[in-house]
């Protein structure tokens, strides 16, 4: 089991703070003529160690372009009643289920079938990651769902948190990745947990997700 | 044991939906209108889900673009071409005879940019340490440059090199360069090379392994020529 905490440590590690091999050049969001609310985000993205004599070339830099979903209100959510969007839903009820987190069980109607099992076993075996997390999240009051990039079948929740004390209320960033099943929105490890599928965690990388979310309060709140 | 059937079964079906997802990559070559030898590279992901629960929605796709420069419509076998006139095959020639022939780590010096070289120093100390950096070139007889990518101020020059025997199919090869102030080119270590095929860079690490991105390459450009 020590592997498969070393996964998920791993896993963690690349939801909050990516890794910091590139930064963002610019940055553009082409609203979609066919999904209200959806638009095309195109970043150009350059790495971060370049070297200290280039010589004459230009510096080219890469361009990734991917569909993303604005919740342009982005309401702060523990103590909102009308919430319209599942993935809005998902999101604080998640928030909360982990804020009072007492017993694995909890989280179980979140996951995905494939992701409960492994969490289940996961947390299971390893109390103090259990308490870790739990600990992690009794630091927040509250969270808004700024918006979710899209790839595939899978929704990468972009999140904003309020932390509980200080006059200057401060917040942090992060996410979760979710599908729409058949049985409602569910929180899913899904293609990320063997590693594989690596575009997923590029997607939700520090560089990304910060400019994103900076763009979007500047454009939209 | 029983307790742990389901999570492997679980583990393998997360491994199919991962393979499944790694595989779905499509590649188009576009030309540049005011370029005639630049082409951008659109890589376009789309994940499947193979799991046990059918997904809603319609999936979206994740695209990166890359910039490709050509150097000959028709690319050649460098080392049996009498005259070699574009610096950057002169170059990928220059680093294959280098690696195919070297004696000592020194025979590097001329190639590799200075802290590269001070590293291959420390590794290539004695002579069975060339010898063991030399013997895979020994297989191959020749080199041809079919184009590079350039990602920042780095160019990575798409090769492929020709196998002794005549028979099995040419191995491509990713040579990783910077330009010099002088305009000639010098071999990068790995980490460049990493961040935009395999290793550091996430943005494009998505679609790589290293093997996956070089040959979905090589494998469009080998089209278009043929089709040219």
């Amino acid at each position: 089991m020590e592997y498969l905490r070393l996964l998920f440590l791993i896993m963690l590690f690349w939801l909050t703070f990516g890794v910091n091999a590139e930064s963002v050049d610019g940055i553009d969001l082409i609203p979609d003529d066919n999904e209200l609310g959806f638009y095309t985000v195109r970043i150009r993205l350059l790495p971060y160690a370049l070297p200290e004599n280039p010589g004459y070339n230009k510096p080219v830099p890469i361009v990734v372009k991917f569909s993303f979903k604005i919740f342009a209100e982005g309401k702060w959510l523990v103590d909102q009643e009308d919430i319209n969007f599942p993935e809005e839903i998902l999101v604080k009820e998640y928030f909360l289920a982990l804020k009072n987190l007492e017993n694995v069980k909890d989280l179980e109607k979140f996951y995905d079938y494939e992701t409960n099992v492994i969490k289940q076993k996961i947390f299971e075996n390893d109390k103090k990651l259990f308490d870790s997390v739990t600990r992690n999240y009794s630091q927040f009051s509250d969270i808004r769902l700024i918006g979710s990039i899209k790839y595939g079948y899978y929704d990468l929740l972009l999140t904003q948190y309020l932390h509980n004390s200080g006059r200057d209320q401060t917040t942090s960033i992060g996410g979760f990745i979710a599908i729409n099943l058949d049985d409602g929105y569910k929180i899913t490890d899904g293609p990320g947990i063997t590693g594989g599928d690596m575009i997923f965690h590029n997607l939700f990388r520090t560089e990304i997700r910060d400019a994103l979310i900076e763009k979007i309060i500047e454009e939209f709140f | 044991m029983k307790k742990y059937k389901k999570f492997i079964y679980v583990l393998f079906l997360l491994l199919i939906n991962t393979i499944a997802s790694a595989q779905d990559i499509g590649v188009k070559l576009v030309e540049d209108r005011s370029d005639p030898s630049v082409r951008t590279v659109v890589l376009s992901a789309l994940p499947e889900r193979l799991g046990l629960d059918k997904p809603g929605g319609e999936p979206k796709q994740v695209i990166i673009e890359l910039r490709l420069k050509l150097f000959s419509s028709a690319p050649q076998w460098l080392l049996e071409k009498e005259n070699v006139e574009i610096l950057e095959e002169r170059f990928v020639a220059n680093v294959f005879q280098t690696h195919r022939s070297m004696q000592t780590v020194e025979d590097l010096r001329d190639i590799l940019l200075p802290e590269f070289y001070s590293r291959k120093q420390e590794t290539l100390m004695d002579s069975s340490a060339v010898r063991e950096q030399t013997w895979p070139f020994k297989k191959f007889d020749d080199i041809r440059l079919l184009g590079s990518i350039r990602y920042s101020y780095y160019d990575f020059f798409l090769t492929q090199v020709r196998n002794t025997d005549g028979k099995s199919p040419p191995k491509p090869w990713i040579i990783g360069a910077l330009k010099q102030e002088d305009g000639e080119y010098k071999m990068t270590d790995e980490s460049p090379y990493f961040w935009l095929f395999r290793g550091g860079d996430n943005s494009t690490r998505a679609f790589l392994s290293e093997d996956n991105l070089r040959d979905i390459l090589i494998q469009a450009l080998l089209e278009m020529f043929d089709t040219q």
